[in-house]
């Protein structure tokens, strides 16, 4: 079975899944109860852990402290004002890197020869790590914003490119002629048979980008910015109030399981099961 | 492109969540904007046609994040306890000061 | 034909001094960025710095490994306690490495400890993660061939738990390092005293961009070399070998 050049996918049962809605719905509130029981076995071991390490709030808040936090930064009207700033330089900058990717891929992947130019170049600046950017972009523009969306554009480009590329070049050419049998014009072409044919491999190439752009995010506004989930991670250090960085790594967490569950994950659940499954392209990547 | 649309689209979760989020969103943004017309028309300062000076009242200690707002918005002066005199505040920041939950009231100021 | 964009990178980089005016310390050319290669290489400091780094790398490899396979076969040996810590470890597994960041700083200080904790935490949640997914994945039919042939516990164990974990762990290596040396990276720039990353976001301050520029490209091709010269041959010879994984 071919590997996915993403993360790993959602683990299948030992059991075979039972049939119809009514034991459907009685194992997803079975696995409601067991993850509402892991969570609170974590909770209780942490809280339980907090006498055993018997350091200061500043070294090791407990469950208690950080809830205390949270309603601070809630009452204050700070948290709010973070989450949805990080939220909207993660989805501006994701959509408009998401955007490049794909239309540089769909053209690149539409004329050979610009993929054999370009192919290289572009697996070579992938190569460099994202966060070894963040340097020369404050070089160039100075701490603030700018380099946050730059940087996130640059990171979920990438993805989308290569897996953009690789999808429409593994488009059957079956398909492509039967449609040009049928009359169609060029862009019918792309539009009716090459876009949804590649839209598996651009939909894992997006949730694949969109991860790693939420961890570029939260690494560029710890350096760069002056509110923001990320930010507050540190900032939270630096007032020596460790429980707001704790507050904020568990937005971080629950904003993350918020987007790729409620967005990334279903989309691409619903183009596979309706145009088939990822391709791992020949090359190896 | 009639192939890249998926049936039922208006009762998938992804939308129907977004929806009530959006939703959600829409109406604190109302309550927030009239609270805060409700905060100026109690100090009396709701018609305000050029810059006043003021004292927020808030419901918390405020914080560096809190002073930044207020610098925004105009001469941040001083800090007693948990009010804030501001000098010099134009009326529409004046409105988006007051729109925030975490103030208690405006009081109009004279300012030193 | 491949060489082609690299080529017109360099020429355009070569030429823009000439053709445009801008300060030095935007874009310094290329003879700056070299010499100062061959200055960082001749008074040692750049193998001082990477071997830092790559040390760092391998110390917070080999921990959060060590850590994570053992503790991450154990939990999937009970399909129950797996179960319910799934979701805890997939919430753990995103926000592990580089949030963790000020929080190594308090533990830790600035320095290597916190550095290799950071790499060490990012490689233990995602090895944990995929160990115990790995397990869960293993075919029935295996599972069902070794009970029955009459395979309890320890065998259970070293007939196909054990196995069934390589195969995870080989393929799951080449992302752990992926993930462990953009960890190093980021937490080098924010809590690091020493190595590629601290002495690239260091130099910023100084506006010495040659440093940043010879910084980034050493960072890049040293990733190319782990992974060209490292994962894609390990994988072929073990688990493509083996028909784990189709190239």
């Amino acid at each position: 079975m071919a590997a996915p050049p993403g993360p790993v996918p959602d683990a299948l049962p030992l059991r075979p899944a039972p049939a119809g809605p009514v034991a459907r719905r009685r194992t997803e509130r079975g696995r409601l109860v067991k993850s509402a029981a892991g969570l609170g076995l974590i909770l209780a071991l942490w809280q339980a852990s907090v006498p055993l390490v018997g350091l200061s709030d500043y070294f090791y808040p407990s469950p208690a402290t950080v809830a205390r936090a949270f309603g601070e930064l809630i009452t204050k009207g700070i948290l709010p004002v973070y989450v949805s700033d990080s939220l909207l330089r993660y989805l501006g900058s994701v959509v408009v890197g998401g955007v490049l990717g794909l239309l540089l891929g769909l053209a690149v992947g539409l004329h050979r020869g610009l993929a054999r130019l370009l192919a290289p170049f572009v697996n070579f600046l992938y190569a460099i790590v994202e966060g070894a950017w963040v340097p020369l972009f404050v070089v160039w523009w100075g701490y603030g914003i700018k380099v946050i969306v730059v940087l996130l554009v640059y990171i979920i480009f990438f993805p989308m490119f290569h897996n953009t590329m690789v999808g429409v070049r593994t488009v059957p050419q079956v398909y492509v002629n039967a449609v040009r049998a049928l009359g169609a014009r060029p862009w019918q072409v792309v539009a009716e048979v090459i876009l949804p044919a590649a839209l598996p491999n651009i939909i894992t190439g997006f949730r694949v980008g969109a991860g790693f752009a939420f961890r570029g995010l939260i690494f560029a506004e710890m350096l760069a910015a002056k509110t923001g989930v990320g930010y507050l991670i540190y900032e939270g250090v630096s007032m020596q109030n460790t429980a707001r960085t704790i507050v904020g790594m568990i937005c971080m967490g629950a904003m993350w399981l918020f987007i790729d569950n409620l967005y990334l994950k279903p989309f691409e659940r619903a183009t596979i099961e309706r145009w088939g499954v990822v391709v791992v392209p020949e090359d190896g990547h | 492109m009639r192939s890249l649309a998926i049936r039922g689209i208006g009762r998938q979760r992804p939308v129907v969540v977004t929806a009530l989020l959006l939703a959600a969103w829409l109406t604190f943004q109302a309550w927030a904007w009239w609270s805060g017309g409700a905060k100026l028309r109690a100090a009396g300062l709701d018609h305000a046609a050029r810059q006043v000076h003021v004292e927020v009242v808030l419901g918390i200690t405020p914080e560096p994040f809190h002073m930044a707002i207020f610098q925004d918005a105009g001469r941040l002066i001083a800090v007693r306890g948990s009010s804030v005199f501001v000098m010099d505040v134009p009326p529409d920041k004046l409105r988006s000061l007051a729109a925030h939950y975490w103030v208690r009231a405006v009081r109009p100021w004279a300012g030193i | 034909m491949a060489a082609i964009p690299f080529l017109a990178v360099a020429l355009g980089w070569l030429l823009a001094p000439r053709v445009l005016a801008y300060p030095r310390y935007l874009l310094p050319p290329a003879g700056d960025v070299w010499a100062r290669f061959l200055q960082m290489l001749a008074d040692g400091s750049l193998a001082q710095h990477t071997g830092g780094s790559l040390l760092r790398l391998a110390a917070g490899f080999v921990a959060g490994n060590a850590l994570a396979i053992p503790l991450g076969i154990a939990i999937a040996m009970h399909r129950g306690v797996a179960e319910m810590l799934r979701p805890v470890l997939t919430f753990l597994q995103s926000i592990a490495g580089i949030a963790w960041i000020p929080l190594a700083i308090v533990w830790f200080g600035i320095g290597n400890g916190a550095v290799v904790f950071v790499i060490a935490n990012i490689v233990f949640f995602s090895v944990i993660y995929n160990t115990v997914m790995g397990v869960q994945t293993i075919p029935l039919v295996l599972r069902r061939a070794v009970l029955a042939s009459g395979g309890r516990g320890v065998r259970i164990l070293t007939e196909l738990l054990l196995p069934g974990a390589l195969v995870q762990i080989i393929l799951g290596l080449r992302t752990s390092v992926a993930l462990g040396w953009r960890a190093l990276v980021a937490a080098e720039m924010l809590a690091g005293a020493s190595g590629l990353g601290y002495v690239t976001i260091e130099s910023v301050q100084w506006y010495k961009t040659d440093v940043v520029l010879l910084g980034m490209i050493v960072i890049g091709l040293l990733w190319l070399l782990m992974d060209r010269l490292l994962f894609v041959p390990l994988e072929r010879a073990t688990v493509v070998r083996w028909g784990m994984l189709q190239r």
